[in-house]
């Protein structure tokens, strides 16, 4: 459903948000966990709307650095400091829209990352041992990784 | 019986039965239990799923994907986007909600009562008294035990005991509560007492029919009356459609689809046109929530989700509740990116968080979108935003009396992060923007609102359309304003009491 860029970007923006080795308990980043697949499957039962929005929110954010008078480059050109500092700038933008665009991606990540059993025990949950995720389950298995619409 | 539309196998069904209600929420399920005790032939639709207990998992995503309509991402738009919480499945929201129980405030009845003196016919305290003492006893509903409380519903008693504010465990329609602190998600072992859980079993144990993946396309009429209801089915909740349901109603169809859905099926059926209100006067209680990190473990898994509430300051509109989130939720309003958010994450479990709920003054409007979808436009006054200015503050005062060492206010403008009162001082300078925060809504109203004359009112205090005899409306689109306080106890009362108005018609 997301072309290859969109992808590719997506990925990149969860592994700066959730980056691999942020505390001991938490050793797994996103690069570590099928997320952009989630994420294509959170999208497809979202409302058209939302769908539209997030992809835009996708090429608003590759370009965050000149929203934030941070550069000329996009944000994939910078290095993963520079990302992190962008990323944050932008979430305290004077323009609400703006602002809210690393939380819409920020809100996706961490519904998808929060239900990894690995990170759920770090935290301290009892539930993991309930086993994964319906749908990480279905990814880590090969099954379905589309929802049908009406 | 609950029938799928795997059972009915693509086929276009028809059926015929008394009454035919359309949602199996508060109002729905209780209007069905209602009648169907009473022996009326009922048929309930239902847009969701029959979701079991035993198919939850512990996750937030696998339960929100099934139950939560638009997978959570119903929004209202306006100057800030706000989420539109709302269960779609056998049960309704009363399946996804804190299973907090309320009645309708006096002065609110009161108000209504004033304003509109005719509304007595059903909108009788006495009456709605008793009936709301009787699901009490059904429902289990009692104050949260000290054993599920947990400590983030314990702390909130702390704070408010330091600071003498009026706090106490919240009465909940639960029986033998495990305190998993997972009702947003479906309770995980049936323990509250949820519509799917009660009263529609006991509809179908006296008969009612319930359809599920049922979506009311529109009320058909005949001789100027309500006749029945036409449903496309679908498999699953975001299912292809597979089917049609044609049901006729031989005395009454009640609508009872939430105040977001229940007015577009009546503009879809051309229905409820005398006073031009369906869909205006959309009300709601908007609410945000601060966190605060606590030097000991809170554990907000341990415990009932919604267990501890304030209505100290309830006449200046605001309701303080817990509300115990999966990570999956708290993480995002963590004020952090990166390695900080991990770090902030791994230490969740001394996370408390706390929400206000605001008796909002904003009206706003739903009608519908591209593809049927529901379009609810809804701006907070500046009123509004100044009432949750001030829950906020009292938010924080009440975490730090309670011993947090740091809270996060998650309120543009203010830092991310403060360890004494003195830091939000800036908060009063910030314009009155609902912008400022990160509001949701889970409680919604007044789309179809009852009125003692056409002029002012979609339906006439029973429920009836003024202009389609034999179709009802039950739900909370009816109330003539927000409560203040979580209406499921309200929603169903009052749709116990139509429906029982229609028992006694029925009889003669």
């Amino acid at each position: 459903m997301l072309t290859r860029w969109e992808r590719a970007f997506l990925g990149d923006l969860f592994e700066i948000l959730l980056p691999r080795g942020g505390h001991p308990r938490l050793p797994l980043g996103a690069a570590d966990m099928p997320l952009v697949p989630f994420a294509e499957r959170w999208l497809l039962e979202a409302p058209a709307d939302v769908r539209v929005g997030f992809r835009v929110a996708l090429r608003v954010l590759a370009w965050a650095p000149l929203l934030t008078l941070s550069g000329i480059r996009p944000l994939r050109a910078l290095e993963p400091d520079a990302r992190i500092a962008v990323l944050e700038r932008l979430s305290r933008h004077r323009l609400y829209l703006l602002r809210e665009l690393p939380l819409l991606v920020k809100t996706v990540a961490c519904t998808g990352y929060c239900a990894h059993p690995a990170v759920r025990e770090g935290i301290g949950l009892p539930d993991h041992v309930e086993g994964p995720p319906r749908w990480l389950e279905e990814l880590d298995t090969g099954g379905p990784r589309t929802v049908e619409r009406p | 019986m609950i029938r799928s539309p795997e059972e009915l196998d693509g086929r276009t069904v028809d059926d015929i039965a008394d009454v035919v209600i359309v949602g199996s929420g508060a109002a729905g399920a209780t209007a069905a239990r209602v009648l169907a005790e009473a022996g009326l032939e009922v048929v309930v639709l239902e847009e969701g799923p029959a979701v079991p207990a035993a198919e939850l998992r512990p996750d937030f995503h696998s339960g929100q994907a099934r139950v939560w309509r638009d997978g959570g991402a119903q929004v209202a738009r306006g100057r800030a986007l706000m989420p539109l919480l709302q269960g779609v499945c056998v049960g309704g929201s009363t399946a996804i909600n804190g299973a907090i129980i309320h009645r309708i405030p006096e002065t609110i009845l009161g108000g209504w009562l004033k304003a509109d003196p005719g509304l007595a016919v059903t909108v009788d305290p006495e009456r709605l008294g008793e009936i709301w003492d009787r699901m009490d006893e059904e429902l289990g509903v009692g104050p949260a035990p000290p054993d599920v409380l947990g400590e983030n519903n314990r702390l909130l008693g702390v704070g408010a005991r330091a600071l003498g504010v009026d706090a106490a465990p919240i009465r909940r329609n639960v029986i033998g509560c495990e305190g998993s602190a997972r009702c947003l998600q479906g309770c995980p072992t049936a323990r509250r007492q949820s519509m799917n859980i009660s009263y529609i079993p006991r509809a179908v144990a006296h008969g009612a029919r319930v359809y599920t993946c049922a979506w009311a396309q529109r009320v058909t009429l005949g001789r100027g009356r309500a006749t029945g209801v036409v449903a496309r089915l679908h498999r699953g909740h975001r299912g292809q459609w597979c089917g049609r349901l044609r049901v006729r109603a031989r005395r009454a169809v009640l609508i009872a689809a939430s105040a977001v859905h229940t007015p577009l099926l009546l503009l879809r059926s051309g229905l409820g046109r005398t006073s031009g209100l369906v869909g205006r006067r959309f009300q709601a209680h908007p609410g945000t929530a601060v966190l605060g990190v606590f030097d000991d473990p809170v554990r907000m898994w341990a415990g009932a989700t919604q267990g501890y509430e304030s209505l100290h300051w309830w006449d200046e509109r605001m309701k303080i509740e817990t509300l115990a989130l999966p990570p999956e939720l708290g993480a995002v309003r963590l004020p952090a990116l990166g390695a900080p958010l991990i770090r902030r994450l791994a230490e969740y479990g001394h996370v408390a968080q706390w929400a206000v709920q605001v008796r909002a003054l904003a009206m706003g409007s739903v009608v519908h979108g591209l593809g049927g979808r529901a379009v609810v436009r809804y701006d907070l006054t500046p009123a509004d935003v100044r009432v949750l200015k001030l829950g906020v503050l009292r938010l924080c005062e009440l975490l730090f009396a309670a011993g947090a060492r740091e809270v996060l206010p998650g309120v543009h403008g203010l830092p991310p992060s403060v360890r004494s009162m003195d830091e939000l001082a800036p908060l009063g300078e910030l314009p009155d923007s609902p912008q400022l925060f990160h509001c949701i809504a889970s409680h919604m109203f007044g789309t179809a609102v009852m009125a003692s004359a056409p002029k002012m009112g979609v339906t006439s205090p029973t429920g009836e359309l003024w202009d389609c005899p034999g179709a009802y409306v039950i739900d909370s689109s009816v109330f003539p304003s927000n409560l203040g306080v979580n209406p499921q106890h309200a929603i169903a009362g009052l749709a116990w009491r139509l429906a029982e108005r229609l028992v006694e018609e029925a009889a003669g």
